[in-house]
C-alpha cells in the first residue's frame, strides 16, 4: 500500500508501438506544483515534446489525468487530456466530466500515458491492476455507442466505463472528438483524430481499488458544507432543470448568439424555438448527472415529433443547441438534438463541426463555393435536411465531407478565393459560439486563450452579469475598475486584470478537475479558501489560497510557454480579419468590432499585468523563476523566447 | 421499524454519491465497491436502478444462510451478518432478489445496509430525493413495493445485456 491521498500515486504508461505497459509512482514534486489534470499534463506535454512533432505522427503523446478530488463526493467528475493539437498546432487539450475519469482513479490511476501508434486497430482495458492491448478489428467502424455496448459485453459488466473515438477520430477528422460516458466529449482541439492516429480505439476501466483520503470526517464535513451553501443558493435551480440549454435565454439579450456564421445575434423567434425552456417542456425526460455530482446540469431528451420523432439520446449543451442551430440558421430543434446525437455517435466536436458547416454555408451564400465544390448540395442556412446529412459526411470525410473535416480555419486555407475573409478563428481553432465583437473582456479572453478561441479558457462570466446581474462595487474592489461589467467598453485598467484572475481560476480548477459549475465561475460561494479546505482533507496536503492562485497562474505560463517554443507569439492573439471588419448586423451589439489598435491596446495592459514584455508577450525569466519555472525559461531561452535580464521597459512606461 | 428506505427509480441521476459517501462513512474510503448501496446504470434507457437491504420481514438471505450468520436486529429493523460466523459461501447473496447484500470489493467481507444506525447518510446527500428515509405507512408502503417490482424488471433486463455476449 502506498501512503497517497487524494491522489492514488500511480501512472500508468502504455507504448503502443512496442505493446509495453508499465505502471510507476506519480512524481510527488509534480504534484504539488501542478495538483492534476490539466496543469500536470500541460507540464508533462512541454518537457516531453519537441517542436517539430507531427501531431498525428506516433510521436504525439495523450497525457489523461485526473484529479485530486477526482472521484470523491462532489462536482469533481471530471479529467483532461493533453497533447499537441492538429486542428491548430499549438497547444492542445481537452476535458470532460461523466463517470470515466473517476474510474481510473478506482482502478488506482492519476495518470494515463499513450505513446507510439499501433500497427493496426487496438483497444485498451484496465481492471486494477490487470491492463491489456486487445485486438479490435471488430470495433474498428463502430460508433461511439455500439462500441460501447459491445465492449461492455465482451467483458460482462455493464459498470465498465468506456472512452471511444468514433468513425470521425479513426478518419483523422481535425474536429473529432474523445468521447465517454455515451456522450461526454473532451471535444476540443482535435483530440479524436489524435486517439485515431494511434489506432487506438477506446480505453475501458473498471476499477475496485478506490481512493483513500486524509480525512473522511473532514471530506464529508466538507461536501455536507458546499452542499448546503450551493443547493440553498437561488442560482441553483437553474442547472438542475435547464443545464445550460437556458444560456439561450441569458445571452440572447447580452448579443452574445451568433446567427448565420457570426453575421449577426437577433432572429425573429430564436429563444421560444431553441431556448432552454422550449427544451423542458417539449424534451427533456429526465435527470442525468456525472459522478458524484448533485448539480446534475445532464439531461435525458426524446424528440416526441415530426421527422425525428422517438429518436432519445442525452446530453445537450448549450454550445452544441448553438452551434447547430442559430449558427447554421436552423431553428428546429428537433434536428439539432438529432445533430447532437450524430455527433455523440461519430465523436465529433459539436462547436467545431458547427463552424465547419456554418462557414460553408456562408461561402456559398457569397459564391465563393459553388455546387462544383459541393458535390452538387445547394447549401443553405436553416436546410436542416441538408445539415443532418453533412454530419456524416464529415465523420466520414466522404466526398464535400473531407473538406468540412479540416475545421474552418484550414478549409478556408485550402478554398482560397477570398475565403480566409470570412473565417473566424483565434489560433486556427474554431471559437466556441459566443459572438465576442460586443463584449471586448470575453474577446480578450479567447484570444488569449492558450488552446484558441474558447470560453472555458477564462471568459469572465462577470462581464455578462452572470444569472442576474454583477455588483459593480465588488467588481471595482476585485479588478480595480467599475467599467468590467460595460461590454463594449476597452477598459484596460480592470478588463485584462479580470481576464487573467478568470484564467488562472481557469487552470486551478482543470488541475483540481473540479467542474466550474460548483463554483464562483458560475457565482457559487465556492473560492480559493475552499478549494485550499478540501485540498486539506482530501490530499493531507495544505495549499494556502495564495499559493493556489500561483498554481493557476503557472499552469498559463507553461502552456503560454509551450506555444512560444513553437514559434506562435503576438500575432497569434490577434483578432482575425472577420472580426476586426465585419461588424454585428442589428441588435444590441450592432455596429460592434473588434477595432485593432484599441485591442492592441488590451493586449499591452494585459502583457504587463501578465509579467510578460509589453511588445512580444514573451514571458521575463523574472517572472517564470518567481513561479518556480526555471527550466521552463532556460528551454525557452534556446528559441530565444524570453526576455532576459533588467528588461522592465514594458511597465515604466 | 418506524422508518424505511424508499427509493424512485425515475428520480435518480446516476450521480452515485450515494455510493461515495457511504463508503467513506462505513470504510473512510471512496470506492463504490464497498459501498452498502450500489447504482446499476444502464445509460442509453436511462434507467439507474439501486440497490439495497430492503429490510424484509420474512428475509430471504436468513433463510439461505447454511451457518446461521445473518439475523434480523430488532427494534432497528436491520440486517446483520456476524462476521465471525459468516464462511462467504455467498448464498445470501444469491437468495436476494433485490441484490441487497454484496461483496465489499477490498476485504471481500459480506456487507449490508445498517441505516447508519438510524440516519442513513445517503439520504442527506440525494439532490433529487431518489432515496428517502419515510415514517412507514400504507402510501409509503405501497410506493416501496412498486418501485421494487419495476427494478426488479429492470434487472432482468441487466442480466440480459451482459450476459447475451455473441463474442
Amino acid at each position: 500500500m502506498n501512503n497517497w491521498f487524494g491522489w492514488v500515486g500511480q501512472v500508468l504508461d502504455v507504448d503502443l508501438t512496442n505493446r509495453k505497459v508499465a505502471i510507476y509512482p506519480l512524481d510527488r514534486n509534480l504534484a504539488r506544483t501542478f495538483v492534476g489534470g490539466r496543469g500536470i499534463n500541460g507540464k508533462r506535454l512541454f518537457d516531453s515534446l519537441p517542436p517539430d512533432t507531427d501531431p498525428l505522427g506516433p510521436e504525439n503523446l495523450l497525457f489523461f489525468s485526473t484529479g485530486p478530488m477526482t472521484g470523491t463526493p462532489g462536482a469533481t467528475a471530471r479529467f483532461n487530456v493533453s497533447f499537441l493539437s492538429p486542428a491548430t498546432g499549438l497547444f492542445g487539450d481537452a476535458n470532460s466530466g461523466g463517470h470515466w475519469g473517476a474510474e481510473l482513479k478506482y482502478a488506482g490511476y492519476d495518470s494515463l500515458i499513450i505513446r507510439g501508434k499501433a500497427d493496426r486497430p487496438v483497444y485498451l482495458t484496465i481492471q486494477d491492476d490487470t491492463v491489456q492491448i486487445r485486438e479490435a478489428d471488430e470495433l474498428w467502424g463502430l460508433d461511439v455507442w455500439e462500441t460501447t455496448a459491445s465492449i461492455q459485453r465482451k467483458m460482462k459488466d455493464p459498470d465498465v466505463q468506456v472512452l471511444a473515438i468514433g468513425q470521425a477520430g479513426e478518419h483523422l477528422v481535425l474536429v473529432a472528438a474523445i468521447m465517454s460516458s455515451l456522450t461526454r466529449a473532451a471535444a476540443r482541439c482535435g483530440s479524436g483524430a489524435v486517439m485515431g492516429s494511434k489506432n487506438l480505439k477506446a480505453i475501458a476501466v473498471r476499477g475496485s481499488k478506490g481512493i483513500k483520503v486524509a480525512d473522511p470526517q473532514g471530506v464529508l464535513d466538507n461536501f455536507e458544507k458546499l452542499y448546503q451553501a450551493i443547493t440553498t443558493d437561488y442560482k441553483f435551480g437553474f442547472y438542475p432543470r435547464y443545464g445550460t440549454s437556458i444560456l439561450t435565454e441569458g445571452q440572447y439579450p447580452a448579443g452574445l448568439v451568433p446567427f448565420y456564421n457570426f453575421k449577426q445575434t437577433q432572429l425573429e423567434g430564436a429563444v421560444e424555438k431553441v431556448g432552454g425552456q422550449q427544451f423542458v417542456d417539449k424534451y427533456m425526460t429526465k435527470h442525468r448527472a456525472c459522478q458524484g455530482c448533485f448539480l446534475h446540469c445532464d439531461h435525458h431528451y426524446r424528440i416526441p415529433d415530426g421527422k425525428y420523432k422517438g429518436t432519445q439520446g442525452q446530453k445537450i449543451e448549450w454550445e452544441s443547441i448553438t452551434a447547430f442551430g442559430p449558427r447554421l440558421g436552423n431553428l428546429d430543434f428537433g434536428s439539432i438534438l438529432y445533430m447532437n446525437n450524430l455527433a455523440n455517435q461519430y465523436g465529433l466536436d459539436t462547436i467545431a463541426t458547427g463552424g465547419s458547416i456554418s462557414l460553408a454555408l456562408d461561402l456559398f451564400e457569397k459564391g465563393i463555393l459553388t455546387t462544383a465544390d459541393t458535390d452538387g448540395m445547394e447549401l443553405r442556412w436553416g436546410d436542416s435536411d441538408l445539415l443532418v446529412g453533412l454530419m456524416r459526411k464529415i465523420a466520414y470525410r466522404e466526398g464535400f465531407g473531407d473538406l468540412l473535416a479540416e475545421g474552418a480555419y484550414w478549409m478556408a486555407q485550402k478554398i482560397g478565393r477570398g475565403a480566409e475573409k470570412h473565417v473566424c478563428h483565434m489560433k486556427r481553432l474554431e471559437p466556441s459560439t459566443e459572438d465576442v465583437r460586443g463584449h471586448k473582456a470575453i474577446a480578450l479572453a479567447f484570444h488569449t486563450s492558450t488552446r484558441g478561441g474558447d470560453h472555458l479558457r477564462g471568459q469572465p462570466p462577470a462581464e455578462i452579469g452572470g444569472f442576474r446581474g454583477v455588483d459593480p462595487k465588488i467588481m471595482a474592489a476585485r479588478f480595480g475598475s467599475p467599467d468590467v461589467g460595460k461590454p463594449a467598453v476597452y477598459d484596460l485598467v480592470g478588463k485584462p486584470r479580470m481576464v487573467i484572475w478568470y484564467q488562472n481560476f481557469a487552470a486551478i480548477l482543470d488541475a483540481m478537475e473540479l467542474c466550474r459549475f460548483g463554483t464562483y465561475w458560475s457565482r457559487f460561494p465556492v473560492e480559493y479558501k475552499e478549494f485550499s479546505d478540501l485540498l486539506r482533507c482530501t490530499t493531507g496536503e495544505e495549499f494556502s489560497t495564495d499559493e493556489l492562485m500561483t498554481v493557476g497562474e503557472r499552469i498559463w505560463n507553461v502552456e503560454k510557454a509551450f506555444n512560444l517554443r513553437l514559434g506562435f507569439g503576438r500575432e497569434s492573439d490577434l483578432p482575425c480579419e472577420k472580426l476586426q471588419t465585419e461588424p454585428v448586423v442589428g441588435g444590441p451589439m450592432e455596429g460592434e468590432r473588434l477595432h485593432l489598435d484599441k485591442f492592441n491596446d488590451l493586449l499591452d495592459s494585459y502583457y504587463v499585468l501578465r509579467g510578460w514584455d509589453r511588445q512580444t508577450g514573451k514571458p521575463k525569466r523574472s517572472k517564470l523563476e518567481e513561479l518556480g519555472l526555471g527550466d521552463v525559461a532556460d528551454e525557452l531561452a534556446r528559441y530565444g523566447q524570453v526576455v532576459e535580464g533588467q528588461e522592465t521597459a514594458g511597465i515604466s512606461r | 421499524m418506524d422508518k424505511i428506505l424508499v427509493f424512485h427509480l425515475d428520480r435518480c441521476t446516476g450521480c452515485g454519491l450515494c455510493e461515495s459517501i457511504c463508503s467513506l462513512v462505513h470504510t473512510e474510503t471512496c470506492n463504490p465497491e464497498r459501498s452498502r448501496i450500489r447504482i446499476v446504470r444502464m445509460e442509453p434507457q436511462g434507467f439507474y436502478i439501486q440497490l439495497f437491504c430492503q429490510q424484509c420481514e420474512d428475509a430471504a438471505c436468513i433463510a439461505a444462510c447454511p451457518v446461521v450468520a445473518i439475523h434480523k436486529n430488532m427494534p432497528a429493523g436491520t440486517i446483520e451478518i456476524d462476521r465471525e460466523l459468516c464462511v462467504l459461501c455467498d448464498e445470501c447473496m444469491a437468495a436476494c432478489p433485490f441484490k441487497g447484500i454484496s461483496r465489499d470489493g477490498i476485504d471481500q467481507t459480506m456487507i449490508v445496509c445498517d441505516l447508519c444506525g438510524g440516519d442513513p447518510k445517503c439520504v442527506r446527500s440525494c439532490e433529487t430525493k431518489a432515496i428517502e428515509f419515510l415514517e412507514t405507512d400504507s402510501v409509503v408502503l405501497e410506493k416501496k413495493n412498486e418501485s421494487l417490482q419495476e427494478s426488479r424488471t429492470l434487472l432482468k433486463l441487466v442480466d440480459g445485456c451482459s450476459q447475451s455476449a455473441p463474442d
